[in-house]
């Protein structure tokens, strides 16, 4: 059973009762929130999530609720926490969206290190991984977007998991975040894809989400094997370009875009080098989307 | 805990947590140290004529800054690795 | 006792029985650990039980991370305390390690599985004012302690404010007591350090001999009002307990330098509640002697509901309304121990209304700060 399954009282009676057990990626969160805003924003992105059966382990145990102290807040605000704590400040109602999935994001960066984290997006085709690192002023996630639109399943936009031997890429195939002008570049792009409404006045700017595609999220389950590490970036009308990246440059970078690499130690380092080995690795500058798919669907086959 | 690529090499040392990258001389030096191992105690004449330089001045003292500097970050063990 | 009825609590004392546990007993058994610290120690406990096979598959990664934390935290201890040596060289030539870098350097069982938070380092009081130079000169300051602050640190506590690497982020905490000297029952600091015992295997270290290493731990929990680790607190002094409590001749002298030392009433504490709620084997005629020379049956059995609720795990299912006036009551205990009466009311009422703000801001900062994510307050940094 689905998530989009439950009708708007069901999702509300759930949420607010005993809470919705909800899969998302390997993990299992219970959610628990009386603010229709959040089944709402459910219901559109991850209305195609399982719903967990009853007596499942759960990983997380998430609110979403007004915030203790209740009076010192002049407008109606709203808090994320995981099992009672805060760990951000609350928001309006109407960040449910964004304030939901940064939540999240805090949750399995500080917890899953099961895995090694990075932050990067990862793409599949074929059984074989493209890991896009995300450097600031790569448009990662714009290109991911659009990607996923193009053929390439979604494993994430944010937080790439990798198994500790390196060799396998565990997907969450979770919303797509874009932010200010990206979010017309891919309702444009993608006119099908699904969209939140976009959320003005947050620290990002203005941002939106888009729900993860379907098939995408149906095989939530399937890992792959990484096969390519590409470094966007995004240069205004510039031609798309793969220059190749040495595999030791190529392994520095993606340790210092790690979320938990330090704290692996020697492990995180074998795990990087045995990816980075197996990997092709390329920087890659683009201006626009079109050419940017047709580079990436021309990638040689490892 | 180190790996080799062309003319690259990656090394994580245990003692700092930190992860380096070397080319160019001082990868050529890790390559050919971690080449011998087991094999026999390294001089500095054997590293000079295994990397195919000559003993003038400079590159003696070249070199030498080049091995200071790994034992330094704790890539190499000597009188000044580690803390 | 409510601390001792807690999930955690029972299967600490006897691990065994998690092997019964429903899967949503797993579940809960796993959320107190990790709010209490404890989660890496559990997976040990249970480990060495022969339990922890009985994990269910969904669990068992839980239990694996809360390890890697620890390892880490582990590493990095050893790292700073080598470093501290060499940057103390000079000013501070033996520093005497405290809790858990004193475990970590010792490989004492409260090592195990410990999540580290700051380093705690003794020097005499008469170095002090060179030592702490000597930090500022090597990155080290407290850079968010306002003057108030400040001069309630130096004049009613036992140590400098903490101070915080620039670079690195950790904390540490210069000690030249292990009781405040303003406090009612003041505590010698000269005898401490001169049994300090050095560390095997790592010259210009030492760390206090065992039972002034069991009397600063119950102290420490007992004294200074500070329950968020409560539990772990607890466990340490078990540990200790148990490990050095196999000397017959332990047990004696733990009372003995107790009465010397003036911390009879700590003590007595501490082998009360690690006997009650983690089943630490204290001979019967020590935990009598403890027990005569502690506080009277009423005091007592209000000390008993308050340090229930205090050292239950901090957990929304253990710790809930009933807890938070038994918090504040221990909390103010512990300054009515350290201030003079007349101050302690000014100083409560400003803690008051300054302790939620800071509290909130600083875990927002330190999460964002973490970690490269966006969020409410945004900070984009390097991660670690």
């Amino acid at each position: 059973m689905l998530v989009a399954d439950l009708d708007d009282e069901a999702l509300r009676r759930t949420l607010a009762g005993a809470g919705l057990g909800v899969r998302v990626g390997p993990f299992t969160l219970r959610l628990t929130s009386a603010q229709p805003v959040l089944a709402r924003s459910l219901r559109l992105l991850y209305g195609p999530n399982p719903i967990a059966p009853a007596g499942s382990f759960i990983d997380f145990h998430i609110g979403v609720g007004p915030p203790a102290g209740l009076r010192r807040w002049v407008r109606p605000r709203i808090r994320f926490t995981l099992d009672g704590v805060a760990p951000f400040w609350p928001a309006p109602p109407a960040h449910v969206a964004p304030l939901f999935e940064w939540g999240l994001n805090w949750c399995i960066v500080t917890e899953a290190h099961r895995y090694l984290m990075l932050h990067a997006a990862a793409i599949e085709r074929d059984g074989h991984v493209a890991i896009l690192p995300g450097e600031p002023g790569s448009g990662k996630s714009t290109l991911c977007a659009a990607l996923v639109n193009r053929g390439w399943r979604l494993l994430t936009d944010e937080i790439t998991m990798i198994s500790l031997d390196g060799r396998q890429i565990t997907p969450l195939a979770r919303p797509v975040s874009l932010k200010n002008a990206s979010i017309e570049v891919i309702r444009r792009f993608a006119p099908e894809a699904v969209l939140s409404p976009p959320v003005e006045g947050t620290s990002k700017g203005t941002v939106a989400l888009m729900r993860a595609p379907e098939a995408s999220i149906r095989r939530m389950a399937e890992s792959a094997r990484p096969r390519w590490v590409i470094f966007p970036k995004y240069v205004k009308d510039a031609p798309a370009t793969l220059v190749p990246e040495t595999r030791g440059r190529t392994l520095i970078a993606l340790g210092d875009a790690g979320f938990n690499y330090s704290i692996h130690g020697r492990r995180g380092f074998e795990a990087l080098a045995n990816l980075v080995e197996d990997s092709a690795c390329f920087r890659f500058s683009y201006g626009h989307l079109d050419d940017a798919v047709a580079a990436f669907a021309a990638l040689p086959s490892p | 805990m180190a790996r080799h690529w062309d003319d690259e090499v990656v090394v994580y040392v245990e003692d700092s947590g930190n992860t380096h990258l070397f080319n160019g001389l001082s990868a050529e030096v890790l390559s050919t140290l971690a080449a011998w191992r087991d094999a026999r105690p390294a001089t500095e004449a054997d590293l000079l004529a295994a990397l195919d330089l000559s003993d003038d001045a400079e590159t003696v003292t070249t070199l030498r800054a080049v091995l200071a500097s790994l034992q330094d970050l704790g890539v190499l063990a000597g009188p000044r690795a580690g803390c | 006792m409510k601390a001792a009825d807690a999930l955690l609590a029972t299967v600490m004392r006897q691990p065994a029985l998690a092997q019964d546990l429903p899967l949503d007993g797993w579940e809960l058994l796993i959320r107190q650990a990790r709010r209490s610290g404890l989660l890496a120690r559990l997976s040990y406990r249970l480990n060495a039980a022969g339990a922890l096979a009985a994990a269910p598959g969904p669990a068992r990664p839980h239990f694996e991370e809360a390890r890697v934390l620890s390892d880490k935290h582990a590493r990095d201890v050893r790292w700073e305390v080598r470093d501290l040596r060499r940057v103390l060289a000079g000013v501070a030539d033996r520093p005497v390690l405290l809790k858990g870098a004193a475990y970590a350097m010792t490989g004492l069982p409260p090592a195990e599985g410990r999540v580290f938070a700051d380093i705690d380092v003794l020097v005499p009081r008469e170095n002090l004012a060179a030592v702490e130079r000597r930090l500022r000169d090597h990155g080290w300051g407290n850079w968010e302690v306002d003057a108030y602050d400040d001069r309630y640190y130096r004049r009613f506590t036992h140590q400098i404010p903490p101070l915080t690497h620039f670079l690195r982020g950790t904390t540490l905490d210069v000690h030249h007591a292990i009781v405040q000297p303003s406090a009612r029952d003041a505590v010698a600091t000269r005898p401490l350090l001169e049994a300090a015992q050095a560390v095997l295997g790592e010259p210009g270290l030492a760390v206090l001999q065992p039972t002034d290493m069991v009397l600063h731990s119950a102290a420490h929990l007992f004294n200074d009002g500070e329950f968020n680790r409560g539990l772990r607190d607890l466990d340490d002094l078990n540990l200790l307990l148990r490990h050095f409590g196999e000397q017959p001749d332990f047990w004696p002298a733990l009372l003995a330098r107790a009465e010397a030392l003036g911390l009879m009433h700590p003590l007595a504490y501490a082998l009360r509640y690690t006997a009650a709620i983690l089943a630490t084997p204290v001979p019967a005629d020590c935990l009598a002697a403890s027990r005569r020379a502690g506080p009277g049956t009423l005091r007592m059995a209000a000390l008993d509901r308050l340090f229930g609720e205090a050292l239950a795990p901090d957990h929304p299912s253990c710790r809930g309304v009933s807890s938070a006036p038994a918090l504040w009551l221990l909390y103010v205990r512990a300054h009515y121990l350290r201030m003079p009466l007349h101050l302690l009311v000014p100083h409560l009422l400003r803690k008051a209304l300054r302790t939620e703000e800071r509290t909130r801001e600083a875990s927002v900062t330190d999460a964002n700060a973490r970690l490269n994510l966006p969020g409410p307050t945004a900070q984009s940094r390097g991660h670690g």
